[in-house]
C-alpha cells in the first residue's frame, strides 16, 4: 500500500516540476500542487481490499502516516497484508529528481462522469524503469482522478481515486491501484493437494485478469503532526 | 465391556512400545519448530518461491498457526505408520504372546472382545493426536505467537484472518482423528490374520505408502483410482483452511471453500471404518485360535 | 455323579486333515481325567474346543448340562484353564497379570489376589515382570490365573511340559489338593502316562483323533487286568459277534485295524476259546502287561510321523 501512496504523492510531486508544460498544462499542474502543498502531513484509518484472482484475502484495516515531503508508512492493523510488489520496484523517484521528462497533452477524456484533462509524461532517460505516466485531471476542482504509469519491468499500472469529504485537500476517499496479474507464478508441487487442481479455470481468467488493491479512507487526521518514528 | 476396554488401554499404555509413537512425534515436532525458528525466514522464502517476486507479503507469516499447518501436512502422513505399530498389533501380538488363548478362554464374547480392542486402538489415536496438536497448534502459538494464516493451495493462496484460524484446527483435528482411526482400523483387521504383529504392520505400512503415492501422483490413470482410495480423502482435514469468497473477491469469514468435500470424505473415511470392523469382527467370530 | 463334559461325536477338520474324529467322552464331577495322547493326537485341539478357542466342525458338547454353543460365556466362568504354555503379558507383573485376567472374569480385591499368589507361592515376586520369571513360575502364576475365580472345572492343557522334577511334582501335588481338598472336576492332558497315572481317576486315551480306550485307572492301571490287542480276517464280523456275547462288556473302542479288549489276565484262554467257536478267523491275538505298554504300542508306531508333523 506504500507503494501506492508512493505512486501518488510521486505523481503529485511531478507537478512541482519546472518543466516547460505546455501554458494550460503547467498552470493547472501549479494549481493542484498549490492545492496539495496546504496538507504538512496526515494520519488515515483506511480499509483495505486484495482483489487478486489467486489470492483469497480478508479485508483488513490499515493506518496511513504522510509527512512532507516524501515519507510515508502504510501499517497493518494486525495480521498479514498482501501486496503487489511491483509498486516497491517503480523507482520514479529519479524521473522527480532529475526533472528529466517531458509533458505532453494528450485531450480531454471523462471519468466517471467528470471531465479531465489527459497529460502524458515521458522520461527522457534511457534507464529509466517508468516508460510512460498519464494523468487524468479534473481542472474544475483540481483533483488528479486517475494515473497509469508504464514500467519495464513490472508492466502497468493504474491509480484511480475517488474524493469526497477531503476532497478540498486532495486527499481521495478511495483509491484503487489496478495491475496486471498474469505474470506472476504461483509455486507448485509442495501443498499437497490431491484434488485435481480447482482454480484450473480462474488460472485460464488470470490470464486477462488485472488485480486491484483497494483502499477506502474513513478518516484523515491533517496537519496535526506524525512522529517521524513511524516512518522507521 | 468397560471392564475389556478399561484392561486393553491399561495394557496399551502399560507397553513401552506404546511410547515410540509419543516419543518420535514429539522430537520430530521439536526438530522441526526448531528449524523453523532458526531458520523459518529461509523456509518462507523457499516456499513461496516466485510469489516473493511478484508479491509483497508483510506480516508475521512465520507465526504458530502456520507453523502447524507445516507440522501437519508434514506429520499426518507419517503418523499412520506410527499408528499401524499399535493397532496392527492389537489381536496379532497377543496371538504372538501366546495370551490370545488365555484371553479367549474368559467369560467374553468375541464381539465385544474385538470392539473393546478397537476402541483402545481408537483411544490411542485419539491421544497421540491430542498429544499433537499439544505440541504442533498450543506450543507452536506460544514459541511463534499468532497472527494471521497464509495457506498455499494448488494454484493460488489463502490468507485467513487470526481469528478466523482456532475453529478450523479443530475442525481439521477431528477430521484427521477419522482418518487416522481408518488407518487403525485396516491395521486392526490385518492384525487378525497374522500369529507375529511384524506382518500386519508391514502390511498397514505398505498399503498407506502404497495407496498415498497413487493418491500423490498426478498421472491420468492414477486419477481414475484416485476417488477410491482411502488416503485420498484422509487429506481433506486441508479443506478446512480454504475459504469462500464474495463477488468482490474479499474472502467471507468463517466459511469453508468446500464443506461437500469434507463431508464426503469424512463419510467415505467412516465407511471404511465400519467395513473394516464389522469384517474384524466377521473373521474373528469364525476363527480358529490355534496361536 | 452329575456330568460335567459330554462330548458327543465331535470332529475337527483342518481343510483335509482330520483331527479329531467322532470323538465322545464323558467327565463327571470330581473326576480328575486324564487326557491321554501323543503329541498330534487331538488333545490340543479337544480341549480347545471345550474351551471355544476352536469351532467343532461335527458334534455336540455339553458343560454343566448346558450347550457350549448357546451357553458360552456362562459355562466359561465356571472354567479355570491354562493351555499349553502358561503365557502372560511379561511386561507385566505377576500381580498386575493375576489381576487383569481375572477383572475378566469378575471384579477382584487387592486381598483375593494376593492370597491367590500365595496359595501358587509368588507373593514375594507379586510385584516383579513376569519377564523375570523362570518356567515353573509362569506355569504357577498361569494356574493362579485360571483358578483365582474359583472355577468348578479346571483344564490343564500339558501342565507339566518344560518343568523341572521339583516343577512336575508341584503340579501333581497341586491337583490332587485341588481334587481332593477342593473337591473340583480337573481335566488334565499329556503326552506321559507315568504324569497321568498318578493324577487321574479316569483315563482317556486317544491316537489320531479317535479314542482308543476309556476307563477308570483304578481299572486300566489294575496290575490284574490286561489289554488285549485282536486282527482277524474279518474286523466288522468279529467286533460284532464280540458285541453280542459275554465278552462285550470288555469291548474297548475298536481302532481301524484291531480289535481291544480288557480283561483279566486268566480269562485268555478262555477268550481264544470263545472266539474260534463263535467262526472268528483270528490271525493275532497280543496281550500286554500293561496300560503303559499299551499306549507305548500303540502310539508308537506314529511317533516318527510325529517328528514330521510337530
Amino acid at each position: 500500500m506504500r507503494q501506492i501512496l508512493k505512486i501518488t504523492f510521486i505523481l503529485v510531486a511531478i507537478t512541482y516540476s519546472p518543466i516547460a508544460f505546455s501554458q494550460d498544462m503547467t498552470a493547472l499542474v501549479q494549481k493542484v500542487k498549490a492545492k496539495l502543498d496546504a496538507v504538512n502531513d496526515y494520519v488515515a484509518d483506511g480499509k483495505m481490499k486484495t482483489d487478486i484472482t489467486f489470492i483469497k484475502a480478508p479485508v483488513g484495516n490499515v493506518k496511513v502516516y504522510y509527512k512532507k515531503p516524501n515519507k510515508f508508512k502504510l501499517k497493518r492493523d494486525g495480521g498479514i497484508s498482501i501486496l503487489p510488489k511491483g509498486g516497491i520496484s517503480i523507482n520514479m523517484g529519479s524521473i522527480v529528481t532529475t526533472n528529466d521528462f517531458d509533458v505532453i497533452y494528450a485531450g480531454e477524456e471523462t471519468i466517471s462522469g467528470v471531465k479531465t484533462k489527459k497529460v502524458k509524461l515521458l522520461p527522457r532517460s534511457e534507464t529509466s524503469d517508468v516508460v510512460l505516466t498519464t494523468m487524468y485531471i479534473d481542472e474544475a476542482n483540481l483533483l488528479i482522478k486517475k494515473a497509469i504509469t508504464t514500467t519495464k519491468e513490472n508492466g502497468t499500472y493504474e491509480i484511480e481515486m475517488t474524493y469526497g469529504k477531503f476532497s478540498n485537500y486532495g486527499l481521495p476517499d478511495k483509491v484503487v491501484f489496478t495491475f496486471n496479474t498474469k505474470d506472476y507464478k504461483m509455486p507448485k508441487g509442495i501443498t499437497m493437494d490431491f484434488e485435481d487442481d480447482p482454480k484450473k479455470t480462474e488460472a485460464e481468467k488470470l490470464k486477462n485478469k488485472k488485480g486491484k488493491v483497494e483502499i477506502s479512507y474513513s478518516n484523515y487526521l491533517i496537519n496535526k503532526g506524525v512522529d517521524e518514528n513511524v516512518f522507521k | 465391556m468397560w471392564t475389556l476396554l478399561q484392561i486393553e488401554l491399561y495394557k496399551i499404555f502399560k507397553r513401552p512400545r506404546t511410547y515410540i509413537a509419543f516419543i518420535a512425534i514429539t522430537s520430530l515436532i521439536a526438530i522441526v519448530q526448531l528449524g523453523l525458528k532458526s531458520d523459518g525466514k529461509e523456509y518462507i522464502e523457499f516456499i513461496l518461491g516466485d510469489l516473493k517476486n511478484s508479491l509483497s507479503i508483510e506480516g508475521q507469516i512465520l507465526n504458530g498457526y502456520f507453523v502447524c499447518y507445516v507440522l501437519l501436512q508434514l506429520l499426518l502422513v507419517h503418523v499412520p505408520l506410527l499408528i499401524a505399530l499399535i493397532a496392527a498389533d492389537m489381536i496379532s501380538g497377543e496371538a504372538n504372546a501366546g495370551t490370545l488363548r488365555f484371553l479367549l478362554t474368559k467369560p467374553i464374547s468375541r464381539s465385544e472382545f474385538i470392539l473393546a480392542k478397537f476402541l483402545a486402538a481408537t483411544v490411542y489415536t485419539l491421544m497421540l493426536l491430542i498429544w499433537l496438536a499439544i505440541l504442533a497448534l498450543f506450543v507452536s502459538m506460544v514459541i511463534f505467537g499468532t497472527d494471521d494464516m497464509i495457506v498455499l493451495k494448488n494454484g493460488y493462496l489463502v490468507q485467513l484472518k487470526a481469528d478466523d484460524v482456532f475453529w478450523r484446527y479443530i475442525g481439521a483435528f477431528g477430521f484427521a482423528a477419522l482418518a487416522m482411526t481408518t488407518v487403525a482400523a485396516l491395521g486392526f483387521f490385518l492384525s487378525i490374520f497374522a500369529e507375529n504383529s511384524i506382518g500386519p504392520i508391514v502390511a498397514t505400512m505398505s498399503v498407506i505408502i502404497v495407496a498415498t503415492i497413487l493418491s500423490t501422483m498426478s498421472i491420468p490413470l492414477f486419477n481414475k483410482i484416485k476417488p477410491f482410495l482411502f488416503t485420498t480423502h484422509m487429506v481433506a482435514w486441508k479443506e478446512f483452511f480454504d475459504i469462500r469468497v464474495d463477488d468482490a473477491n474479499a474472502s467471507i469469514k468463517g466459511t469453508v471453500q468446500h464443506p461437500e468435500r469434507i463431508i464426503r470424505s469424512a463419510f467415505v473415511l467412516l465407511v471404511h471404518i465400519i467395513a473394516f470392523v464389522g469384517a474384524s469382527i466377521y473373521v474373528f467370530k469364525k476363527k480358529d485360535i490355534l496361536s | 455323579m452329575p456330568e460335567i463334559i459330554k462330548v458327543q461325536g465331535l470332529v475337527k477338520k483342518f481343510n483335509d486333515f482330520i483331527a479329531v474324529n467322532n470323538l465322545s467322552f464323558t467327565v463327571d464331577q470330581g473326576d480328575v481325567y486324564g487326557f491321554l495322547g501323543q503329541n498330534g493326537a487331538g488333545k490340543s485341539t479337544t480341549i480347545r474346543m471345550l474351551l471355544t478357542l476352536i469351532a467343532p466342525t461335527e458334534g455336540c458338547i455339553e458343560l454343566f448340562g448346558m450347550n457350549l454353543k448357546t451357553h458360552r460365556n456362562e459355562i466359561l466362568q465356571q472354567i479355570g484353564a491354562v493351555i499349553e504354555k502358561p503365557d502372560v503379558y511379561k511386561y507385566l507383573s505377576a500381580y498386575d497379570n493375576l489381576k487383569l485376567f481375572a477383572r475378566l472374569n469378575e471384579k477382584v480385591t487387592h486381598q483375593k489376589v494376593m492370597d491367590q499368589l500365595e496359595v501358587v507361592g509368588l507373593a514375594s515376586r507379586a510385584k516383579d515382570k513376569v519377564k523375570t520369571f523362570s518356567q515353573g513360575m509362569k506355569q504357577r502364576l498361569g494356574i493362579a490365573i485360571a483358578l483365582i475365580h474359583d472355577p468348578q472345572l479346571i483344564i490343564l492343557d500339558e501342565p507339566t511340559n518344560g518343568l523341572d522334577p521339583q516343577g512336575i511334582a508341584d503340579i501333581r501335588n497341586l491337583i490332587l489338593h485341588l481334587s481332593k481338598e477342593q473337591k473340583k472336576t480337573l481335566v488334565v492332558s499329556s503326552h506321559l502316562l507315568s504324569e497321568i497315572e498318578q493324577v487321574a481317576t479316569k483315563v482317556l486315551i486317544i491316537d489320531k483323533g479317535q479314542k482308543i480306550i476309556e476307563g477308570l485307572s483304578t481299572e486300566l492301571f489294575d496290575p490284574s487286568q490286561t489289554i488285549v490287542e485282536l486282527q482277524t480276517t474279518n474286523n466288522s464280523f468279529a467286533l460284532q459277534q464280540i458285541a453280542n456275547s459275554t465278552w462285550s462288556g470288555n469291548l474297548q473302542q475298536q481302532r481301524d485295524i484291531a480289535i481291544v479288549l480288557k480283561l483279566d489276565k486268566q480269562q485268555i484262554p478262555q477268550l481264544h476259546k470263545d472266539l474260534v467257536s463263535m467262526g472268528v478267523g483270528l490271525l493275532s491275538l497280543q496281550p500286554r502287561h500293561s496300560l503303559e505298554d499299551y499306549f507305548l504300542q500303540v502310539t508308537s508306531g506314529n511317533q516318527h510321523v510325529d517328528a514330521f508333523t510337530n
